[in-house]
């Protein structure tokens, strides 16, 4: 061992391997044939971020000859023009065609860009080349529309009233406002404003910007007398110099819309007018060819039912932008095989469409969609959509080292793997699965996840309340409590620890907006900070929304507790029936308790409303509750939630597999929010059980669970594994001897190995806090430090063990894997172990000691492969 | 954590939203009169396209690069917001052929034929480039434009072109223009109003028709008559080209001078009671002191951190009161041109002030209406700092001579000429009047046009004008608050008028 740690700098400089069969040289070539990493897997991390460079790459050379010879793929049945028909009551809000066709081969075909477009009546209405068609005078006209041999016709009807309807302050101004970035948070539309003109952070409130347009500093702004001199327009034109540099084109409709709303006074609206009630996009499903463009229409509903085709106003972005990317105009191009979201933002509503862009088909045979587990019915449907094949299943050792691993924290014994490949039933995995719910240290893991996001620590809380809520916690995991009924006692515990040890859920918060925003985004998966000083900018949150659920939790006090002086965080949780509804700062008034994103319900004066919220959000009917609870527990078991990232759920981030989340949480609440029977379902799953190994049809994909992604183990699951493969066990600094890494009640325990491996300290509500991601600092630990090498090294530890039972070197190869990797070496890597022994000579005990080492160093430990 | 993962989505959403980013990329086309030069051999069109691009791509053909057309609209769209006359930074302008020539406190912009010893070019490249700050850097097209134009020489061919509309009056007013300022003469017979580019006079007690004064400033901020009435200023100026001030002989409205002033809009402001000087607050945080007389010198008190909204002259000449945007009042002395002390600091904007013999008077967006005492707040004041930075010990309290709470944001302030009355127009529809000796109100005007933009008093305070930004302007008896006369000074299109 001492030459392996002296000659270590080596292992970074593969060019200077000693010719010698040293021990190090040795290992490092044994480790090679085995294909076990010599160098462990951190090393490999850049090579993994090079993949989207790669299939990008491959994509690009993949269309080169495409291009050259397209595939034939016909188009079948007709041109879809959208809208079909179309009346025109607005001279200055001309509405887009877009032109559709759909091909033998399932891929969906925008001709908006090459179709040919005439109108039989060029006085009543024109068309663009580009599709957009301009009311000129009352009257039908009929459009014929021409693409690939194909002819659609479309009517239009003009309906001008008899006076032009003047430029709308809030319909049309406000947003060009938006459109130009005027508001932006970088811009005016900073809390403080820029350069002493502020403009609310997009366009929240029309009643304060137009003001600050029409009448600040004397009318500075604009001028109704003479449009083209107004500093607005010179200023965003950059015709007198602007920080925020040039906004709107010369003769643009942004220039446009804003100097005819000047010229024609700069009026505000009457309070009449209609309310934007939502907006939509088209087409909200497309399936692309490679390379393919897109034009998106977005179109506006308002109170009175009118609609409107905003298209070049609205601000349309792509959530995966290797997949695709979109221009000002809502023209969206196919970068890459793939799927993402178009997200398109109007005013405040958003609009969400799915892009998926498909390789060429050649031959893909769908495959069958099951029909026993929820869970692969939408998985399978889901991937024929995408002409994608699921892997295999993983064999027995690795289903069973993963099952365990994520269901009790901690991979296999020798004699669990032994025993389940030996079990020739044909139920035997989910004999397996039921077996590990039943363990102790199931109990233990999930404990420690809901220690986690309830963020039990004496960073904020007593000794003896931090034990007291473990204690609770592990009570109701036990129990299996239903989870609306482990939620609603969460949110209206009282009292000190001694009182209710939920209690402290209260007690871990600064203030009240830390109980709504933990609450929110533990409970319901949604992240409200932003909502605090203004609406949020991917979802419809508002002050209103934010403060409305402040009002539920504002009775809540915590103050010392008088039976605990002097001991450090002793709180207890006070509630104040008489506070009243808290203040939205936008209005100034006060914001009466409302449910998320939902109604304001009538309630009595001096009540606890936290039950009233509860009540609400326990409901079966609830949007948010078990849907964000499901979509988190399957993040547990696979490397993203349904929805990603799991605790910032919003309508511009939908999910990967809507039928799927949808399916599992009906069945959550069917089975009165049971999460053993939720996880049963998620691991029984084929999808949950495939292999990593990709083949031809999946290897680009990575969010529809189509193959296994390897994950890496938890902090506390690699060391309590690490531990039961060595024997020798870990002393914590500041927790209960004998506990293990899964059983500790917070992060405040010595340990550089959970720390440096990402354990949380609990505080924050946020699954991010937990850090899953690799780094040098842990592969240098792992090579160079303690954890390892004095376990293997130890004279009771598991190498020193197996050779005082004088194993034979078949034997010793075989427990040292089981041990070590939770399966049975292959017949190649016994062989090649075996010639690896031999080189130590007499030093058997050493040479156990080295390749256990090797064996922990590997991907095969560190990894759920 | 979890608001640095919401800033860095604010600023990827910065970063794609931006119209401007993508929106003009100047097109270059090589010039056609080379290609038989360099591609003479050449004989298909379409080859010689593809050579001529191909070849204008190297140094040595580059085409002639115009700084009118195509270096300009660079420095136009990316530079022009900071380096330019008023701004300026690194003491660098983009906006003038001299200063360009000259460079900015870094040295010189470009070595003329030397792209890569020209420090335009270090600014623009490099990862990521320095310049333009905040900004994506500039496109690689924009970038070789820059560089073969300092290559070929950094020749000027033209200087920019500016889009400046002119100052255009209307002989006929499709909307009623708002009243920005208002003046009264002495004995309250001659009235004084401005309405966007032009001032208008009228004889409150008779139907003359009103005589128009045009000017050349987009914004007419401030109109007032000298103390003795002969004189009539108009200041004010187009936002951000420059300020300036305006006098009329006010019996014939001729124009006697122009003064420009700085590189935006003036303010509102005063005449010092000998009537040779108006003060007026400036943009930069100055006020601004301008002589009648044309050939005497305009001096400056630099001492707000942001726009002066308003300035009153004490009685006595010596000293001046200023309310700024950056929410203090303040007082400094006429002969030393120095701070003396900042009197208060309000939670919003101050739009006017005023001054008695005793107190300093200010008021604006938070409704309050003070008095500060000028023997308390200025005696004994330990000025720490200097400049903006002056913070006197905190005796407030001491001095503060509160008024009752006005209704709405107050948009000015008229002190009659015998400083007994005060005037205060609001956004409000109530126009209050008030005794400066003991504050109390004397007279309320229920139902003037809000929101009321201007007012002022005659000499003896038995007049009060007032302009709103519907256009309407009206003159009352102080005592009996009787309408005297209500008007709207211009012509205006009969249909719009009501549409307002």
């Amino acid at each position: 061992m001492n030459t392996l740690s002296t000659q270590l700098p080596n292992w970074n400089h593969r060019g200077t391997e000693n010719t010698e069969m040293c021990s190090v040289g040795a290992l490092q070539h044994l480790l090679r044939l085995l294909s076990v990493p010599s160098v462990p897997l951190w090393f490999n991390l850049p090579v993994m971020r090079m993949k989207p460079f790669c299939i990008l790459a491959c994509a690009i050379f993949a269309a080169l000859p495409l291009s050259a010879a397209p595939v034939p793929d016909p188009i079948v049945g007709d041109l879809t023009v959208t809208p079909a028909s179309l009346t025109l009551v607005h001279a200055q809000r001309p509405h887009s065609l877009v032109v559709m066709a759909r091909t033998k081969g399932g891929y969906d075909v925008d001709f908006t860009g090459t179709a040919t477009f005439r109108s039989s009546n060029e006085k009543i209405a024109r068309v663009s080349p580009t599709g957009w068609v301009q009311p000129v005078a009352n009257g039908t006209a009929t459009l014929t529309v021409q693409a690939s041999g194909k002819t659609t016709k479309v009517t239009v009807n003009v309906q001008l009233p008899a006076e032009p309807t003047p430029a709308s302050f809030r319909q049309d101004v406000m947003p060009v406002l938006s459109k130009g970035g005027c508001n932006m948070g970088a811009c005016h539309g900073y809390s403080l404003g820029k350069n002493g003109f502020k403009l609310t952070l997009r366009g929240a409130d029309a009643e304060k910007d137009y003001p600050a347009l029409t009448d600040e500093f004397m009318e500075r702004r604009i001028n109704r007398h003479n449009p083209a001199a107004s500093l607005l327009l010179l200023k965003a034109l950059g015709d007198l110099p602007h920080e925020g540099g040039v906004r709107f084109d010369h003769g643009g409709l942004l220039h446009e819309t804003v100097r005819r709303w000047i010229a024609e006074g700069a009026r505000d609206d009457a309070p009449t007018l209609p309310t934007l009630v939502s907006v939509t996009i088209y087409p909200e499903k497309i399936v692309a060819m490679p390379h393919a463009r897109q034009q998106f229409q977005l179109v506006a509903k308002y109170s009175d039912g009118s609609v409107r085709d905003v298209s070049r106003t609205g601000i349309f972005n792509v959530n995966t932008e290797r997949v695709a990317r979109a221009d000002e105009v809502g023209l969206v191009v196919a970068t890459d095989l793939g799927e993402t979201a178009i997200v398109a933002r109007y005013e405040g509503f958003f609009a969400v469409a799915n892009f998926i862009v498909l390789p060429p088909n050649q031959g893909f045979q769908p495959t069958p969609v099951p029909t026993d587990n929820l869970v692969d019915r939408h998985i399978i449907t889901k991937l024929n959509d995408l002409r994608i094949r699921p892997s295999e299943l993983t064999d027995d050792a690795h289903f069973l080292r993963r099952v365990s691993v994520d269901l009790i924290g901690v991979q296999p014994k020798p004699e669990e793997v032994l025993a389940f490949i030996a079990d020739t039933s044909a139920d035997k995995r989910e004999k397996a699965i039921a077996a590990l719910m039943k363990r102790n240290e199931f109990v233990d893991w999930w404990s420690l996840k809901w220690g986690d996001l309830l963020q039990n620590s004496r960073n904020t809380l007593s000794d003896p309340a931090v034990y007291a809520f473990r204690e609770w916690i592990r009570a109701a995991v036990a129990r299996n409590a239903p989870m609306d009924q482990f939620a609603r006692e969460l949110l209206t515990a009282r009292g000190s620890y001694a009182d209710h040890p939920a209690a402290a859920y209260f007690a871990v918060s600064k203030d009240t907006d830390d109980t709504l925003q933990r609450s929110t985004q533990v409970f319901a998966g949604v992240r409200m900070l932003c909502a605090k000083c203004h609406p949020h900018p991917f979802e419809q949150w508002t002050q209103a929304d934010y403060y409305g659920v402040h009002s539920f939790f504002n009775q809540v006090a915590t103050k010392p507790d008088p039976r605990q002086t002097g001991v450090a965080n002793a709180k207890t949780v006070l509630v104040n029936l008489t506070t009243g509804s808290s203040t939205n700062p936008r209005t100034n008034k006060p914001q009466p308790p409302r449910y998320l994103g939902g109604g304001e319900p009538k309630l009595e004066a001096g009540v606890d409303k936290r039950e009233d919220y509860a009540r609400w959000l326990t409901s079966p009917d609830n949007p948010h509750f078990a849907r964000s609870l499901v979509n988190r527990v399957w993040s547990y078991f696979f490397h993203r939630g349904i929805m990603d990232p799991v605790d910032d759920l919003r309508s511009t981030s939908p999910p990967i597999n809507a039928p799927l989340l949808d399916a599992l949480t009906k069945d959550f609440v069917a089975h009165k929010f049971d999460l053993r029977h939720l996880m049963q379902v998620i691991v029984t799953s084929r999808a949950y059980q495939r292999s990593s190994t990709p083949n031809e049809t999946n290897g680009h994909d990575d969010a529809n669970f189509s193959h296994a992604i390897p994950r890496r183990l938890p902090a506390e699951a690699m060391l309590d594994s690490l531990v039961q493969a060595t024997g020798v066990k870990e002393n914590f600094g500041g927790a209960p001897s004998g506990f293990n890494a899964a059983q500790l009640p917070d992060g405040n325990v010595q340990s550089d190995f959970l720390t440096l491996f990402g354990k949380p300290q609990r505080m924050e509500a946020c699954e991010c806090e937990r850090d899953l991601g690799a780094n040098m600092l842990q592969a240098l630990h792992f090579i160079n430090g303690k954890s390892i090498l004095d376990r293997v090294t130890s004279g009771s530890g598991r190498p020193a063990l197996l050779i005082q039972q004088k194993l034979d070197d078949d034997k010793l190869v075989e427990q040292l894997y089981l041990w070590s990797l939770a399966r049975k070496p292959a017949a190649r890597e016994v062989e090649l172990t075996k010639k690896f022994l031999a080189t130590y000579g007499d030093k058997r005990a050493e040479a156990a000691q080295d390749f256990m080492w090797g064996l922990l160093n590997s991907r095969d430990f560190t990894m759920l492969q | 954590m979890k608001h640095r993962l919401e800033s860095n989505q604010e600023s990827r959403k910065a970063g794609t939203n931006g119209l401007h980013r993508r929106t003009s990329i100047i097109s270059r086309r090589p010039s056609l009169s080379f290609l038989p030069i360099c591609v003479s051999s050449v004989s298909h069109l379409w080859l010689k396209t593809v050579f001529a691009w191909f070849l204008c791509a190297l140094p040595v053909c580059a085409a002639d690069v115009s700084y009118q057309r195509e270096v300009w609209p660079i420095f136009k769209r990316h530079c022009l917001g900071c380096h330019t006359d008023g701004k300026a930074k690194g003491g660098l302008r983009l906006d003038d052929i001299a200063a360009l020539k000259k460079g900015g406190k870094h040295g010189a912009l470009f070595v003329s034929g030397k792209p890569d010893k020209s420090l335009l070019l270090k600014q623009v490249t490099g990862d990521p480039p320095e310049m333009p700050e905040n900004e994506p850097p500039l496109t690689a097209e924009k970038v070789k434009i820059l560089r073969d134009w300092i290559a070929q020489g950094a020749k000027i061919d033209a200087a920019p072109k500016v889009d400046r509309p002119p100052v255009v009056i209307p002989a006929t007013y499709a909307f009623a223009p708002s009243v920005t300022s208002v003046s009264l003469s002495s004995d309250g017979k001659l009235a004084a109003v401005a309405v966007r580019s032009e001032v208008v006079l009228f004889n409150v007690d008779d139907d003359t028709p009103p005589r128009r004064l045009a000017t050349d400033f987009d914004l007419i901020t401030h109109v007032e008559f000298s103390p003795d009435g002969k004189r009539l200023a108009a200041a004010g100026g187009s936002p951000q080209q420059f300020g300036g001030v305006i006098f009329f002989d006010s019996a014939e409205g001729k124009r006697q001078s122009t003064r420009r002033v700085g590189n935006d809009t003036l303010f509102k402001g005063n005449f010092s009671p000998d009537g040779t000087t108006i003060a007026l607050g400036g943009p930069g945080g100055a006020i601004h002191l301008v002589p009648v007389d044309a050939k005497a010198e305009v001096k400056s008190i630099e001492l707000h951190s942001d726009w002066v909204m308003a300035v009153a002259y004490t009685p006595d000449g010596k000293q001046l009161v200023s309310g700024s945007r950056d929410k203090t009042t303040k007082v400094s002395s006429v002969e030393s041109l120095k701070l003396l002390r900042s009197i208060d600091q309000s939670t919003e904007t101050i739009n006017a002030v005023a001054a008695d013999a005793l107190t300093a008077i200010s008021a604006g967006n938070a409704r309050t209406l003070n008095g500060f005492d000028f023997k308390l707040a200025l005696a004994g004041a330990e000025v720490t700092g200097s400049g903006n930075g002056a913070r006197p010990v905190n005796n407030r309290d001491q001095y503060v001579r509160a008024y009752e709470a006005q209704p709405e944001a107050v948009m000015a302030l008229a002190m009659s000429g015998d400083r007994k009355l005060l005037a205060v127009a609001t956004r409000a529809a109530e126009v209050r009047v008030y005794q400066t000796d003991n504050r109390q109100r004397k007279v309320t005007i229920a139902k003037a046009p809000a929101p009321v933009f201007a007012i002022a008093l005659n000499q003896d305070g038995s007049r009060l004008l007032l302009g709103s930004k519907s256009g309407e302007v009206q003159v009352y008896e102080v005592t009996s608050s009787k309408l005297l006369k209500t008007l709207i000074p211009v012509p205006v299109a009969a249909s719009r008028t009501a549409a307002r």
